[in-house]
């Protein structure tokens, strides 16, 4: 059995996904193992991870692009192996790379892949409705050979969404996309995700797990841990982190001793003036903290919660969960 | 409801594809220059370029010293040579010629016999050398056809000079069968009146005039004989029963007498007109009497421009539908569309019938233009235009066919134009498009019966230039061919396009 996300298990009612040890291998250390998930409607999840860790297979089993080796899995109450046409227009999926044809202006293509979900005719308002949205109003005219990076990875974006569909598969949607629209396409994600859509969404900005309701740390083909963003910096630290800064540093011999405060688990120097402890909860700690202070006369500049960048807490979860292993976690 | 939004879906997926394979095409001009324009100005430069008959060859006459009175006769030879070729002139140095032969400033060099009396009295042919550096060869056939046609008109002249002269010496002959005619009536009437002196004189005269004419005949009445029996005459000895006659008019018998007299009156006579008619005829006619006459059924021009129209219309149109078709699979492929259609609602009938649609109507509308470029070329169509229609769709449908199962084949885009470029190599030398089929051997003619091509020509010779229905089994075997090639191209396009899932329940 896998790693599965917490308080949820795939044999419970209503999922848009669940998988129970789903395993596609192409070789020992790659492909997908003992894939546990269980997603609800209206989530977002996020997969993370290394190059070669298995994003992308996971995505091609959900979709039903390929077969599986073992396990059971359900996507909107199928297996993938045999969806009915009916239940793939309910899929949108956006492929990892630009995938245009060359000789058709991106207006085309988006016309092209709104034909193959069958979107009537009469769809030139929903069309610009999406164009406006991606802000392509000066590129959708465009071959792929002029258009940009950014522009090509919208136009599939807005490929994905063209029919409306209830669970979305990206596959490193904002791989090539400035930071401001790449701020855009979360927005809208969590916009869909209100309207009750589904989005499996694969990256390698780490940054990116914040805006997801779950987030999965995949390596070699395996979820080492599926959690809340917060949850994940629980795991990685081992509980919650605050961080303490001194208007003229104490003694290291009594900083050690903030150690004997409850649910203190270690402490570590940032700087000369700044140290870091592994709580079990913020809000008590910082409040014992406070009495520390106050009982041994040392000021304190600042004290309060501190939340790791995501990038620091990967590279700890990787670090931590796949000891031997080096991360190759993108950033 | 729910089925007929499935079958309204199923449309616009069709659509979608038949759209965009119309607007891939006209987004490529050079394509279209290529696949298009390309086809209507190979037919225009082949209809205006192509030579009915070849060039002649320009031709050096190597004659020995001694042979002045063949340089004299060049007119003559060149007469005999004929049209195909060119006698630019005489030499009696046979190691220069040789030499311009091979820079090329020559074709050929015919080296006449040095000696040909010789080798006639020795009971052998003289011979005439055609030397030649060429390589291609249909071309090298038509120099043997050439020289074996220049010899036999040579030999026809020599021989045509050999009866003229034997028609001179029959002048003579005729002469002494109209005074053996004369006396051969005084014999009769002296035979009538009982006048045996005058008889016998008569026969006396006849006797030596008789030997005279066969004295005078010689070779001459061999010949005439000869010539008669080739003609398929009995054979007749001209003089035979004169002798008998002669004879039986000396009976001392008076009756038989008159009847061996007016025997010989009659026989007489019939020579005189056998041989009047001999020197009555042409020599050349004589000496080659039978002509051949060619008479087609049909009267449809088959000019070689206008002949190969449609083989070449079948050939471009087969070679373009196949090019799409084998193209943009593979491209799909290697874009990695495939990825995205096996993703989606999309169902590998709904590809191929839009594929089938988009590139069917871009080769159909292109087979129109080429069918009025070679109207254009004078071309006639003899037969059904309906039929003709429909031979261009089932064209059209088993060449597509065959090019989305070639690209099944194909990894690449390179890969599949080298796969078209095989067919269209196929195409030339196997559909009957130069080679006619029925110069191949039979199992060899499988391979043409796996090209769509080899049921085109056919049908569209029998169509435009025989002005008669297709055969049937030429028409159901088309058929046949593009549902093949219609069930391949599905299992090609199920391979890339339908989910893993479907493919494995199936």
């Amino acid at each position: 059995m896998g790693v599965c996300n917490p308080g949820m298990h795939p044999t419970d009612p209503g999922l848009a996904v669940a998988t129970s040890n789903l395993t596609k291998s192409y070789d020992a250390d790659t492909g997908v193992f003992d894939l546990d998930l269980a997603i609800e409607p209206g989530t977002i999840v996020g997969f993370i991870g290394p190059s070669g860790s298995g994003k992308t297979t996971t995505v091609h089993l959900l979709t039903g692009i390929s077969s599986r080796d073992s396990g059971t899995v359900e996507v909107l109450g199928e297996d993938p192996a045999r969806f009915n046409k009916e239940t793939r227009a309910r899929i949108g999926y956006m492929p990892q790379h630009a995938i245009l044809y060359p000789d058709l202006t991106l207006r085309q293509n988006l016309d092209f892949a709104a034909s193959l979900y069958g979107v009537p005719l009469r769809r030139k308002d929903r069309v610009e409705r999406l164009v406006e949205f991606m802000e392509l109003e000066g590129a959708i005219d465009r071959l792929p050979a002029d258009a940009s990076g950014g522009e090509k990875r919208r136009v599939m974006l807005a490929s994905t969404l063209i029919h409306d569909p209830d669970l979305i598969f990206l596959d490193e949607p904002t791989a090539g996309v400035d930071p401001v629209l790449r701020r855009k396409f979360w927005d809208r994600f969590e916009e869909l995700a209100s309207e009750g859509k589904t989005l499996l969404v694969t990256t390698q900005y780490v940054g990116e797990a914040a805006y997801c309701d779950y987030v999965a740390v995949l390596a070699r083909g395996r979820i080492l841990t599926i959690d809340t963003p917060e949850g994940l910096r629980r795991v990685a630290y081992g509980g919650e982190m605050i961080e303490v800064s001194f208007d003229s540093p104490p003694e290291s011999g009594l900083v050690a001793t903030m150690r004997d405060l409850p649910g203190v688990s270690s402490i570590d120097w940032v700087d000369t003036d700044r140290v870091r402890l592994v709580v079990d909860e913020a809000e008590p700690a910082l409040a014992a903290l406070s009495t520390w202070a106050e009982e041994r006369g040392v000021e304190l500049n600042r004290s309060e919660t501190y939340l790791a960048p995501f990038d620091d807490v990967f590279v700890e979860l990787v670090s931590r969960l796949e000891q031997p292993e080096e991360a190759d976690v993108g950033s | 409801m729910a089925a007929r939004q499935g079958i309204r879906a199923n449309l616009i997926r069709t659509l979608g594809f038949f759209r965009k394979e119309i607007f891939s095409v006209f987004r490529q001009p050079r394509l279209l220059l290529t696949l298009i324009v390309g086809p209507f100005l190979i037919l225009l430069i082949f209809g205006l370029g192509y030579r009915q008959t070849p060039p002649p060859f320009r031709t050096l006459l190597v004659v020995g010293s001694d042979q002045a009175q063949l340089v004299a006769d060049r007119q003559d030879l060149s007469e005999a040579f004929g049209d195909a070729i060119d006698l630019r002139g005489t030499s009696t140095d046979a190691a220069e010629a040789r030499n311009q032969l091979a820079e090329g400033d020559l074709d050929l060099v015919i080296i006449a016999p040095e000696d040909p009396m010789s080798a006639l009295d020795s009971g052998e042919r003289a011979t005439f050398t055609v030397v030649h550096g060429e390589v291609d060869p249909v071309i090298r056939a038509n120099i043997s056809l050439v020289a074996r046609l220049s010899v036999d008109e040579i030999n026809r002249r020599v021989l045509a000079d050999v009866v003229d002269v034997a028609q001179d010496e029959s002048e003579e002959l005729e002469a002494l069968l109209a005074e053996m005619e004369t006396v051969s009536s005084q014999m009769v009437t002296a035979l009538e009146e009982g006048d045996q002196a005058a008889a016998r004189d008569a026969t006396a005269s006849l006797r030596q005039d008789l030997e005279a004419a066969d004295t005078a005949t010689g070779q001459s009445n061999d010949m005439y004989a000869s010539v008669s029996r080739s003609l398929g005459a009995e054979e007749d000895e001209l003089f035979s029963t004169l002798e008998d006659h002669i004879s039986q008019a000396e009976s001392e018998d008076p009756d038989a007498a008159l009847e061996g007299a007016r025997a010989f009156e009659e026989r007489v006579g019939e020579v005189r007109t056998q041989v009047e008619r001999a020197q009555g005829l042409d020599p050349t006619v004589l000496v080659s009497p039978f002509a051949a006459e060619v008479e087609q059924v049909n009267e449809v021009s088959t000019q070689p421009a206008i002949f190969y129209s449609p083989a070449t219309l079948v050939v471009l149109l087969q070679h373009l539908a196949l090019t799409f078709a084998a193209l943009s699979l593979v491209r799909e492929r290697q874009l990695g569309l495939t990825e995205v259609f096996r993703a989606s609602p999309l169902g590998s009938g709904e590809v191929l019938t839009g594929k089938y649609l988009g590139f069917g109507s871009l080769s159909l509308v292109v087979a129109g233009g080429l069918t009025a470029a070679m109207l254009a070329f004078g071309v006639e169509v003899q037969g059904s235009w309906p039929m003709y229609g429909l031979v261009m769709v089932l064209l059209v449908v088993a060449s597509l066919g065959l090019g989305f199962l070639l690209s099944g084949l194909s990894k690449t885009d390179s890969q599949a134009i080298q796969y078209a470029m095989i067919a269209l190599l196929l195409t030339i030398f196997f559909t009957g498009f130069v080679l006619p089929l029925d110069q191949l051997a039979a199992p060899v003619q499988v391979v043409s019966y796996i090209i769509p091509a080899t049921y085109g020509i056919q049908a569209l010779h029998d169509i435009i230039f025989r002005g008669v229905a297709v055969e049937p089994v030429i028409l159901a075997g088309l058929l046949g061919y593009a549902l093949v090639m219609a069930i391949g191209a599905w299992w090609v396009v199920r391979r890339d396009v339908d989910s893993v899932g479907q493919r494995l329940s199936n």
